[in-house]
């Protein structure tokens, strides 16, 4: 039964028109806002642009003056840049070849390097493998500035200072809830493992390596890297259920050569 | 009444999104890294998509708040989540290990399969909220009922 009410007054002639006029305007202009957020977005994502790397700067600062470590390693196998992002260990021919991905700031990755550094530098140091660590940064503004700090040490006073700033990095590992080292103890750091101060000063504080720390995570992301520590030996992905599990599975893949 | 259940739906499905949106709007290079890690998509199109979702979250999100195109809106809102359901479930089913990304974040995370139901729940909630908005487009203080004659 229709009802006696009708509270609704009667359609304006060409009320259907103008309503699809409208609606069509209002979605019109949210495309738009889209299409140029987007543009936005794309710009301020640096990811791929080209930037500084490690070892492009004047090749004479590679050498360092003098040799920090007693126990000389042989020229052959000394830690230097790996394809663009890391830092290889150790001969690039020997039987097995270990990638460790790393963030600085992960307490699990402090955890693997903990467990197996010794272990695997020497196994390095003695021909056995490869080691190529592949630092990146995804969780916070410090583990871009340390990796910054990695990339500028290692451009500015090479692989050998590199890598003792590497397990220095680790070894003062800050909270994730901070306080967070300044750029100050960064490069107080990096005078321990062997840098020369005037060296690396003006490239961490001016973030030098910015780009490259932004291209370094990207890699790693492409080769399927979603969380660290992240190790693959010959290119396989290694999985443990635990830190200590994954260190035994790597060391044990050395060990088989 | 029925208005007013919708008008609930709309500030809570708009509300959601805004908060994702905006959560993942600062880093653009990490939401892509996000929509990577689900391995689903050719890297030809994930850095557009990356970086074009927390967009259409806001976009979506405030036109549900603001109760513009109600119906046509909460209908790509039902979309969304619909992707986000079979994203997630995928990743659950392919033994991934990752962070939703939902709200910024992203990438491995250890207890991800615990949170997988949870997350698929949550998105069910959201396309129903969506669902009815379709349905029910008429809802309480929206701009539409002043943009649009009857």
């Amino acid at each position: 039964m229709p009802s006696p009410y009708n509270t609704n007054p009667p359609p304006a002639p060409g009320s259907g028109k103008r309503n699809a006029f409208i609606g069509g305007g209002i979605a019109l202009v949210l495309l738009l806002i889209v299409g140029i957020g987007l543009v936005i977005q794309a710009n301020r994502d640096t990811t791929g642009d080209e930037g500084k790397v490690p070892g492009s700067s004047s090749s004479d600062r590679s050498t360092p003056t003098e040799s920090t470590s007693p126990d000389a390693t042989p020229a052959k196998g000394a830690p230097a840049l790996a394809d663009t992002y890391g830092l290889g260990v150790g001969d690039p021919d020997a039987p097995v070849k270990v990638e460790v991905f790393e963030d600085y700031q992960c307490p699990y990755c402090m955890q693997f390097e903990e467990a197996s550094h010794e272990e695997l530098q020497q196994a390095a140091a003695e021909g056995d493998v490869y080691l190529v660590y592949r630092p990146m940064a995804f969780i916070n503004d410090y583990s871009g500035r340390a990796l910054n700090a990695f990339g500028v040490v290692l451009d500015a006073s090479g692989g050998e200072v590199a890598l003792k700033f590497h397990d220095l990095l680790f070894a003062n590992q800050p909270s994730e809830s901070g306080p967070y080292p300044s750029n100050d103890d960064l490069i107080d750091l990096a005078v321990q493992a062997g840098a020369d101060e005037d060296q690396i000063r003006r490239g961490v504080e001016r973030s030098e390596f910015g780009q490259w720390v932004v291209n370094a995570s990207d890699a790693a992301s492409k080769r399927g890297v979603n969380g660290t520590p992240a190790i693959f030996v010959d290119g396989d992905p290694v999985t443990g259920g635990s830190i200590q599990d994954l260190v035994d599975k790597t060391m044990a893949a050395v060990e088989a050569g | 009444m029925v208005g007013w259940i919708g008008l609930l739906a709309r500030l809570v499905v708009g509300g959601v999104w805004i908060v994702a949106g905006a959560l993942k709007l600062p880093d653009p290079a990490a939401s892509v890294r996000a929509v990577r890690a689900y391995d689903l998509l050719p890297e030809a199109v994930v850095p557009t998509l990356g970086h074009v979702l927390p967009l259409v979250e806001i976009v979506v999100g405030l036109c549900l708040v603001l109760g513009v195109l109600v119906r046509p809106v909460a209908l790509v809102s039902a979309l969304l989540c619909v992707a986000f359901i079979i994203g997630i479930a995928s990743a659950w089913q392919r033994g991934l290990q990752i962070e939703c990304g939902c709200f910024g974040g992203g990438g491995y995370d250890a207890n991800a399969t615990d949170d997988y139901p949870w997350e698929i729940a949550r998105d069910v909630g959201l396309l129903v909220a969506s669902g009815f908005l379709v349905w029910r487009r008429r809802t309480r203080l929206a701009f539409d009922n002043v943009m649009f004659t009857p």
